[in-house]
């Protein structure tokens, strides 16, 4: 097709690969008004990328009212390849023109047949319409909803079973109960006790210097015992515990909804709540309070060796504390760990049993009762706190 | 067959996330026989299952067990009918914490006040009946897919439920196994007198167990026949199917795996033509 009298409306490209195999493609006037387009060479996606806007350009440019592809000289054809046809296609007869494929290599006819643009039947069809920014809004209310509306129901039923364990003890599962303290408590023990020793050092350390210039250092025990045995020590057992046993109980619990073991429970007219989620909450209510007076104790341990490392003895460290809290203090902290016990233990339960399907969905779960353990513990800490600073006025 | 009904839907419909699962299905479960529910992928059919045994509530239309209506129920009454059923879960879906023993003793022991002996035997007979008598103290990762299946199937039947429902219990499993657990169906309809609901597309085994057969597609019932009509619309040769009606073509496709007919006509349905050309305004480059 080379003979052409027209040639100011020929357009040629030609893009050599390395390998030698060069990519064509050529232009010209066809008789009845339309063009045709004479594809050569490789069309995939090594060789298409850096040709693909001048093979474009013409019929952007110009649209024509018929073209006919020529592909008898194609050697070979790819993804990239129908993906060019389907952009001429979607050019030309987007704007009202007719389109076809000629003289394809039988070889190849495999690769447009999968993708089925032979098909005469095909119409162009307007793209749909978005969703509207007012339905986007509506749905998302609509999942918040749902989403409140499923964690009112799990804290109620969580206060049914709470009240029907009290009623009924001896139908507690206390095997899985102690299971769950030895995982959540005794196994903490050691971690909520290094940092609850760091916590009392670094406490004791920092107000050391600005009380020394006061002259004021032996007023370091008092800030230590006041912060630690009433705040911070049931706080650091409380967030160790969404660490490690909220995160364990999503996992858990996520793992057997994914499992279809839950729905096995359920089918067995077993409440998931009764059975899963109660042994977990008593464990957490058993031992968070005392992981909390652990890590108390271990704080003011911490405290007591940078007042060692300044000179004051024992017996006035001792004494001090004593003065700074008393009993209350103390059970203002033991008080808040329950609080905190209830909080992470049901949200590391609700979490793995909301898990959705999917590979990634136990993970998320699991991501969620941690940073939701941790976001409610402190969000309680600060009403607890300024609930008991007024009760006590 | 007796008559009566155990089981009956009444115009079911479900819809999730806006998509229709379910678009009014009606079905009758009569007493002691096998239905077997057929359907391709997402036509409905484990849907179907879920609101058969409570875990789902229908959108509208009622279901009731064994006489009673368990949509309007409360949850404590619905824990009450669900002893009365066994389910055999697609995974087996035994508990991983628990031994094989544990779990097929554990709706026994939460449910019953039988004495420890009495339980063990109870136990000691299901699992012999599935050939996992020696395995009782292994845990489900300890033994293979084929037997977490049968013991599941053990712990299904341990209360003697009065309906057993099945959700795909050949999938994932060799000709054999799958062929053992069929048995162990019929066995319990037949011996047990246990009604079943079984939910399959495997074909082989689903004229092997069962005494009627439902077709669901795109969430309705398309057939309700027994086993006899579902096998005469199989074996007819293609030129016996001339003046036979869409829905028979529909049901003898699926029947044979066949990749023509009105199932896959669906499929080529239009939407490729608009996400292949539509999807970006015309003016934009092409790059």
């Amino acid at each position: 097709m080379g003979d052409c009298n027209d040639h100011s409306s020929e357009i040629t490209g030609v893009r050599i690969m390395p390998t030698g195999d060069a990519t064509t493609f050529h232009y010209q006037p066809a008789e009845g008004g339309g063009v045709t387009l004479q594809l050569a060479g490789r069309l995939n996606a090594t060789s298409l990328p850096s040709i693909w806007n001048s093979i474009l350009a013409p019929i952007q440019k110009n649209p024509p009212s018929a073209i006919t592809v020529d592909l008898s000289k194609v050697e070979s054809f790819d993804g990239a390849g129908i993906g060019l046809l389907v952009e001429i296609d979607r050019q030309v007869r987007g704007r009202g023109g007719t389109v076809q494929f000629e003289h394809l290599n039988p070889e190849q006819a495999g690769v447009l047949n999968v993708a089925r643009l032979h098909d005469p039947a095909k119409t162009f069809t307007p793209p749909p319409p978005r969703e509207g920014s007012i339905a986007q809004v509506g749905r998302a209310t609509a999942d918040i909803l749902n989403q409140m509306r499923s964690i009112v129901t799990f804290t109620g039923e969580l206060t049914v079973v709470l009240f029907w364990a009290l009623t009924h003890p001896h139908r507690v599962r206390w095997r899985d109960m102690l299971q769950a303290s030895e995982k959540t408590g005794a196994n903490a023990v050691p971690v909520v006790a290094l940092l609850g020793f760091l916590v009392g050092l670094i406490i004791a350390f920092q107000c050391a210097g600005p009380l020394s210039n006061f002259g004021a250092e032996s007023f370091v025990p008092t800030v230590v015992a006041i912060s630690i045995v009433s705040e911070l020590g049931p706080l650091m057992a409380a967030i160790i515990l969404a660490g490690r046993s909220g995160s364990a109980f999503a996992a858990e619990i996520g793992t057997m909804k994914v499992t279809e073991e839950i729905n096995a429970l359920i089918t067995f007219g077993l409440s998931p709540t009764k059975f899963l989620v109660l042994p977990r909450v008593l464990a957490s209510l058993l031992v968070t309070p005392m992981l909390g007076v652990i890590s108390s104790v271990m704080g003011v341990v911490g405290g007591y060796v940078v007042m060692a490392a300044l000179g004051y003895s024992l017996s006035f460290y001792v004494e001090q504390i004593q003065s700074a809290v008393n009993y209350v203090d103390f059970l203002q902290g033991v008080l808040k760990s329950f609080v905190f016990a209830i909080l992470v233990a049901a949200i590391g339960c609700l979490s793995g049993l909301r898990t959705n399907e999917g590979p990634g969905a136990v993970g998320d779960s699991t991501t969620k009762a941690v940073v939701a353990g941790i976001v409610l513990i402190v969000l309680a800490d600060a009403i607890l706190g300024s609930v008991f600073y007024y009760v006590r006025l | 067959m007796a008559v009566e009904s155990v089981i009956s839907v009444k115009g079911l419909t479900k819809t999730f996330q806006g998509q229709p699962i379910l678009r009014g299905v009606d079905l009758e479960v009569y007493e002691g026989e096998v239905l077997v529910i057929l359907g391709g992928s997402g036509s409905g059919k484990s849907t179907l299952l879920r609101h058969m045994i409570g875990s789902v509530k229908p959108d509208e239309g009622s279901i009731s067990l064994l006489g009673a209506d368990i949509c309007g129920m409360c949850e404590s009454d619905l824990d009450e009918a669900r002893k009365q059923i066994g389910v055999l879960f697609q995974s087996g879906a035994l508990f991983s914490s628990k031994t094989i023993r544990e779990n097929v003793e554990l709706p026994l022991r939460e449910h019953t006040q039988l004495r420890r002996d009495v339980i063990d035997a109870i136990v000691k007979v299901k699992l012999e009946m599935v050939g996992l008598r020696e395995h009782a103290d292994k845990y489900p990762a300890e033994i293979s897919g084929g037997m977490r299946k049968r013991a599941g199937f053990a712990r299904a039947i341990a209360m003697d439920p009065k309906i057993l429902f099945c959700d795909e219990p050949s999938a994932g499993l060799d000709p054999v196994r799958s062929a053992e657990l069929d048995r162990l169906i019929r066995t319990v309809s037949k011996n047990l007198g246990a009604t079943c609901v079984v939910v399959t597309h495997e074909m082989d085994s689903a004229f092997a167990i069962a005494d009627r057969m439902a077709m669901l597609d795109q969430g309705r019932i398309v057939a309700v026949e027994n086993r006899a009509w579902f096998e005469r619309l199989q074996q007819l040769k293609e030129d016996e199917t001339v003046d036979m009606t869409e829905r028979e073509l529909l049901v003898r496709q699926f029947l044979r795996g066949d990749l023509e007919g009105p199932l896959s006509k669906r499929e080529d349905a239009e939407g490729y033509e608009r996400d292949l050309f539509g999807v970006k305004p015309l003016g934009e480059a092409a790059d």
